[in-house]
């Protein structure tokens, strides 16, 4: 496996129109090919601005980003066919039934015909939708949505997936099925970018991390090493306390 | 052209879904029609109209002067003078102006030369040569509502009729004075012959003579004025000729009635109606995150429209025909009007249905871009609806609007497809008619698109 940059960022900075102060005040990072990469932060730190960024919802102000080697600002059928965007909120059609979610989200990705009802099936399979696929989405418990939200991100098998938060409301049971699933995902080689709140998670499942506060990253490496270069710190939840204080945020 | 018709399944499946959504935007229209007609039909309307009238004048004399100078003083109408009949014809058979008066070349000199006949002694004033008369002639759009014409012609003819008699009296009362005048001036002479006897020589039966002379000078002396009053004629009828009709090519007008004017109202305001569930359906997209989530896939701009784009179109297009429905078998059973007639041009008909629709779809389109919540959008987009068919001339027709408002009413999307609808129902109009309205409607739509494609799209 190649250890290529998949996402390149230099000095990539963030501001609102109206706002006052820049959401991302120099952002650099980079994440190869293979990686499991958690973006850590309170909340309003600038992780959803960044995937945003990243996915060429909303452009930035400064700097550059890269995706495949490629700038984003290009926001190529090339690119975007080759990423897949699991964000925080559901993100699908209530009135469309989950498994027409599916198709629907497949089809936007370029899969047609059988290898549409295949990755579909597959994918009903794996996150044990059989019984529910028929069900109209607005009808659905919260987890079943959040299934077919991740599901509608990743069916067509992209090189990076990016995660905003995706066990965001989940129940424990859940959370093991869709960390199971991103785990066994990433050990074929794709490249997972991961935001969330929880250090347990991020721990747990990634192979670098990168704590972000106020726009700017406050660190990163691999969770174990900064856990062990923090003195009196054993876990990611302590270092990350440690680093961004307890005051509350947005 | 796969991705597009899955986002068209989508729409259509979302769409079909929301079945009370769906039963509003058919069922709402549909009873104002059905309510509005059946009020209407039997509605007393003011005559306190703002109608622009036409007129040309190649008289210009007294008769045609004066009904030029009443037109343009009387507040009920705007009067305008064209000098081209042909012009003038086309203004009002294309529905510029609503009715059309032409005073003919010579009407004052054939009312002057009536009246000299009346006032001589010799003249018969008992029947009239309807071929010596002058006549007036009323044209009017046949787009315009029946009451209206009607209200408008009696107006007219009033005034025509009136202007007509005093014109007729001023020439009767000179050419009386000239008749009684001359007759007088005829008796002076014979009764100036009372002294002839001294002239006359002796002769045998002279005294004969002279009695039968003086017996005839005396019968002359009794004989009394013949003066003709203008008495004979019971109204102006007998003076001017006035011949009143419809404007434009005669084959291809259709028989106007109430549902030819409410049918293509309500058509319009249907079709605009789609404004709050489209507009829902692209805040939705905005709410749920599944715009950006779409700006992540690789789908163009114009396919994620297109989809919504087809299927409010086929709920336009199911408007339209059920309106047509109603007008043709629904409303004659529940009212005195006859059945729409569709005995127009239907590819004019359809394409004015199709550029109709997509001007709806590009403003519910633009309403649902430009505001964020349904809070905002409901509102904006029924009550911009209500104005802007108002503007239309759906409740009330254009013509009857007062100048300033019927100016501004131009700029609505409803004027455009009403005013097409009516050319095609009323005035038997085709594409080559229609075609400005036509431009207009779908012009409106692609620069809708383009603006919402550039607003809905662009990166905050």
């Amino acid at each position: 496996m190649s250890h290529d940059p998949v996402i390149t960022t230099t000095n990539l900075k963030k501001r609102y129109k109206g706002s006052a102060e820049e959401a991302l005040k120099g952002i650099t990072l980079t994440i190869r090919q293979g990686e499991f990469f958690g973006i850590l932060g309170p909340n309003a730190a600038g992780k959803s601005t960044l995937i945003a960024i990243l996915c060429g919802i909303i452009p930035y102000s400064a700097g550059e980003a890269k995706l495949f080697g490629r700038n984003i600002s290009q926001n190529s059928d090339w690119l975007k066919s080759r990423f897949g965007l699991v964000p925080q909120e559901i993100a699908l059609y209530p009135s469309l039934t989950v498994i027409e979610n599916i198709l629907f989200f497949g089809q936007m990705h370029g899969l047609y015909g059988k290898k549409l009802k295949s990755k579909a099936n597959e994918s009903i399979k794996t996150f044990y939708l059989a019984e529910h696929k028929n069900k109209i989405l607005s009808k659905c418990s919260g987890g079943i949505k959040r299934r077919v939200n991740l599901i509608a991100g990743i069916i067509h098998e992209p090189s990076l997936v990016l995660l905003d938060e995706p066990t965001l409301g989940v129940d424990t049971q859940l959370r093991i099925l869709i960390f199971d699933y991103l785990k066994a995902l990433n050990k074929t080689g794709t490249t997972i970018l991961y935001t969330t709140h929880y250090m347990d998670e991020a721990e747990q499942l990634c192979s670098r991390v990168s704590i972000i506060d106020h726009g700017r990253i406050i660190t990163d490496g691999k969770p174990a090493e900064l856990i062990a270069a923090s003195p009196g710190c054993n876990d990611l939840g302590h270092l990350f306390l440690n680093l961004t204080g307890t005051e509350l945020r947005d | 052209m796969k991705k597009y018709a899955a986002i068209l399944k989508k729409e259509f499946l979302q769409i079909v879904r929301d079945l009370p959504g769906l039963i509003l935007l058919f069922l709402m229209p549909a009873a104002m029609l059905v309510i509005i007609t059946i009020t209407q039909e039997n509605q007393i309307i003011g005559t306190d109209s703002g109608m622009k009238i036409l007129l040309v004048n190649s008289d210009s004399a007294a008769l045609g002067n004066t009904i030029e100078e009443e037109l343009k003083t009387n507040d009920h109408f705007t009067c305008r003078v064209f000098e081209s009949e042909k012009e003038a014809q086309r203004a009002v058979s294309e529905g510029r102006y609503q009715i059309l008066l032409m005073v003919p070349q010579g009407a004052t000199a054939t009312i002057q030369q009536l009246a000299r006949e009346h006032a001589s002694d010799t003249a018969n004033t008992g029947n009239m040569d309807a071929g010596k008369l002058s006549g007036v002639t009323i044209l009017y759009d046949p787009a315009v509502m029946k009451i209206y014409t009607e209200m408008l012609v009696s107006s007219l003819q009033m005034i025509i009729e009136s202007t007509a008699i005093k014109v007729y009296m001023e020439s009767y009362t000179e050419a009386l004075k000239a008749s009684v005048s001359d007759q007088m001036d005829a008796y002076r002479q014979e009764l100036a012959m009372t002294d002839f006897e001294k002239e006359l020589p002796d002769f045998p039966g002279r005294q004969q003579v002279i009695s039968s002379i003086r017996s005839g000078i005396r019968n002359q002396a009794h004989k009394s004025l013949k003066i003709n009053l203008p008495g004979n004629y019971s109204g102006a009828e007998r003076l001017v000729t006035i011949r009143a009709g419809e404007a434009g090519d005669h084959t291809r007008l259709r028989r106007f009635n109430l549902l030819n004017n409410n049918v293509p109202a309500f058509i319009l305001f249907a079709m605009f109606f789609i404004v709050v569930p489209l507009a829902g359906s692209i805040i939705n997209e905005k709410l749920l995150g599944t715009k950006d989530r779409m700006m992540t896939l690789p789908v163009t701009r114009l396919a994620f429209f297109s989809g919504k784009i087809t299927v409010f179109l086929v709920v336009c297009l199911l408007q339209f025909i059920l309106m047509i429905g109603i007008g043709r078998y629904f409303l004659p059973l529940v009212s005195h009007l006859p059945p729409l007639s569709l005995d127009v041009n239907i590819l004019a008909l359809i394409v004015v249905a199709v550029a109709s629709s997509l001007a709806a779809i590009g403003f519910g389109l633009l309403i649902g871009t430009v505001t964020s919540t349904f809070g905002q959008a409901a509102p904006l987009g029924s009550v911009l609806v209500v104005i802007l068919a108002v503007l239309g001339g759906i409740f009330v027709p254009n013509y009857m609007m007062p100048d300033a408002i019927r100016t501004i009413s131009i700029i609505s999307p409803l004027h455009w497809g009403t005013d097409a609808f009516f050319s095609i129902f009323a005035r038997g109009a085709g594409i080559g008619t229609v075609w400005p309205q036509l431009l207009s409607l779908l012009g409106f739509f692609g620069i809708s698109l383009i603006v919402v494609v550039y607003v809905f799209t662009k990166r905050k």
